[in-house]
């Protein structure tokens, strides 16, 4: 399983990938759509995001296009490559058995 | 896994155009600020305000890029250069230290190194500049009883053998000792050295001269003449100034003129490997050469090694058999120096006296030991000044890794400095 914060790790590296699945998005608009989709709940910071991004690229699951925002600004788009989508699918599947095993052990009182 | 597609180029791009990639991180987390701070500008702030905040609540954008830089892990290479760095800085900063570590290393290495030269070239490599040495075969009288076993052969004897035998395609024989004579030049005389040799020396071994030519087999048919020899590079080279028109000058050895008929190639040493004659004469001028004994009619002095090139197809042990039937000849017709003698015949690479030839395999292991235990010898002296050292460190690696070095990263810098000494 590993350290715990391995834990943290992956979550977030799944949550990247799943919101790079629906369409190519900079590091900002990421974490913004995340906070979004989960209510406020989930606050990406950027001293996690970052990190995560560059490592995520580093193994290939991602990969990096600079093009124009809206607004004409420059920015570093991200894209899931097709290993990135495989391995997200495997990761998706982990979690779903994960987190309801978990939810068994805790309903049971 | 298709991964690598990606990741090659990003490691490779990483580690060359790292300024790029380190400005393209610069910007990508400015672009992350220009956005923080817009957000907090629509939600009511003045754009200072804003600024403050939102770098506030960035952090450490420098522990931030830290981080990226440490995903990117082609950090490997970079740590490298800076570990080998910082170790030369520290290697200059006690000079102490590194002297006595370096000597230390060098003797071992050096010694090492001289003595596998030495014994290599002593027992393990054929003469060079000749051709084809793997056909070239020494032959051997071999006594039936007694101490030598084997013994070079006497002049007469070999021509016996050079004239009647049907193995080898050429025998030549050349002076086992080195001869030494006065060479009288400008006024004063020194002694070189000199090595008598069959007429077909030259052409039984392959070797064709710089200059000039070699002997030729009717040279060395009658004693005292002709007055001919052949020069060796390195003498022609040192003495003679590489004199271009050195053929057919005359050169007063022992008294006697000799003519130069020509120069050996500078591949070409000689058939022993480890002395180098200055020049080489026909065996015929013996006595000019080397006065004293005849040893041109003595079966007794047994004074010349006789080197063969087996023809094709004849196996050493043919020609063991073959030669042992022309050694009963001689030792018929001459019972009172070649009784019950036999020949033996081995390949011709350095030491090759047949009873020492089966010392050459222990030899080199005995040798290779004893390298082996200078080298250990060496490296645990170094081993010990590095420990000495260490302790004094345990201060500055413990800062390191309070900044954040993980323990492999230690253990690498310290490597590499070990390393970086044996440099």
């Amino acid at each position: 399983m590993g350290k715990p914060s391995d834990l943290i790790q992956g979550t977030l590296d799944l949550l990247i990938l799943k919101t790079l699945a629906l369409e190519p998005m900079h590091g900002w608009g990421i974490a913004q759509r995340i906070g979004q989709v989960s209510k406020d709940v989930l606050q990406v910071h950027q001293g996690a995001l970052y990190p995560a991004l560059h490592r995520l690229e580093q193994n290939g699951w991602i990969k990096a296009k600079w093009a124009d925002t809206e607004n004409n600004r420059r920015a570093k788009y991200y894209l899931l490559t097709a290993a990135g989508r495989k391995y997200m699918e495997s990761e998706e599947a982990n979690w779903k058995r994960l987190s309801s095993a978990i939810g068994l052990v805790l309903e049971m009182s | 896994m298709t991964r690598w597609i990606y990741k090659l180029p990003l490691r490779l791009r990483s580690l060359f155009r790292n300024s790029r990639v380190e400005r393209e991180l610069s910007d990508e987390l400015r672009f992350h600020l220009e956005q923080l701070t817009a957000q907090k500008v629509a939600k009511g702030m003045t754009p200072e305000e804003a600024r403050y905040a939102a770098l506030r609540e960035l952090g450490g954008v420098e522990q931030i890029k830290e981080k990226c830089r440490d995903m990117r892990r082609v950090n490997f290479v970079q740590d490298l250069i800076q570990d080998i760095g910082y170790g030369l800085r520290q290697l200059r900063r006690n000079p102490g230290f590194t002297a006595v570590a370096v000597i230390t290393l060098a003797l071992g290495i050096g010694v090492n190194t001289t003595i596998f030269t030495f014994v290599s070239t002593l027992l393990l490599n054929p003469p060079a500049g000749v051709e084809e040495p793997s056909e070239l075969f020494a032959l051997w009288n071999r006594l039936p009883h007694g101490e030598p076993k084997y013994v070079q052969q006497s002049y007469p004897d070999y021509v016996y053998y050079r004239d009647h035998n049907s193995d080898f395609a050429g025998l030549l024989a050349f002076s086992s000792d080195p001869l030494d004579v006065s060479w009288s030049t400008a006024g004063h005389s020194q002694l070189i050295e000199g090595q008598l040799v069959s007429g077909n020396f030259f052409s039984v071994l392959g070797v064709r001269p710089l200059l000039g030519r070699g002997f030729l087999p009717e040279e060395d048919q009658t004693p005292g003449m002709p007055a001919v020899i052949v020069l060796s590079h390195s003498f022609w080279q040192q003495k003679l100034g590489s004199d271009p028109a050195v053929v057919g000058k005359l050169l007063t050895l022992n008294g006697h003129k000799f003519t130069v008929v020509g120069v050996a190639p500078d591949n070409f040493k000689g058939i022993e490997t480890i002395l180098e004659p200055d020049f080489w004469a026909p065996i015929a001028m013996q006595h000019e050469i080397h006065p004293g004994d005849d040893l041109l009619s003595s079966r007794r002095s047994y004074w010349v090694y006789a080197v063969g090139r087996l023809r094709a197809g004849v196996t050493p042990t043919q020609a063991v058999a073959n030669m042992d039937v022309l050694a009963g000849q001689l030792a018929l017709a001459h019972p009172e120096s070649n009784k019950d003698w036999g020949v033996a015949v081995t390949p011709l690479t350095g030491v090759y006296a047949p009873e020492f030839r089966g010392f050459v395999a222990p030899l080199m292991i005995l040798l290779m030991v004893v390298v082996g235990l200078i080298l250990l010898i060496a490296c645990a002296n170094a081993a010990n000044l590095f420990l000495a050292r260490a302790s004094e460190r345990s201060r500055e690696m413990a800062i390191r890794a309070a900044i954040g070095a993980s323990r492999g990263r230690l253990t690498r810098q310290v490597l590499t400095e070990s390393i970086l000494l044996s440099f």
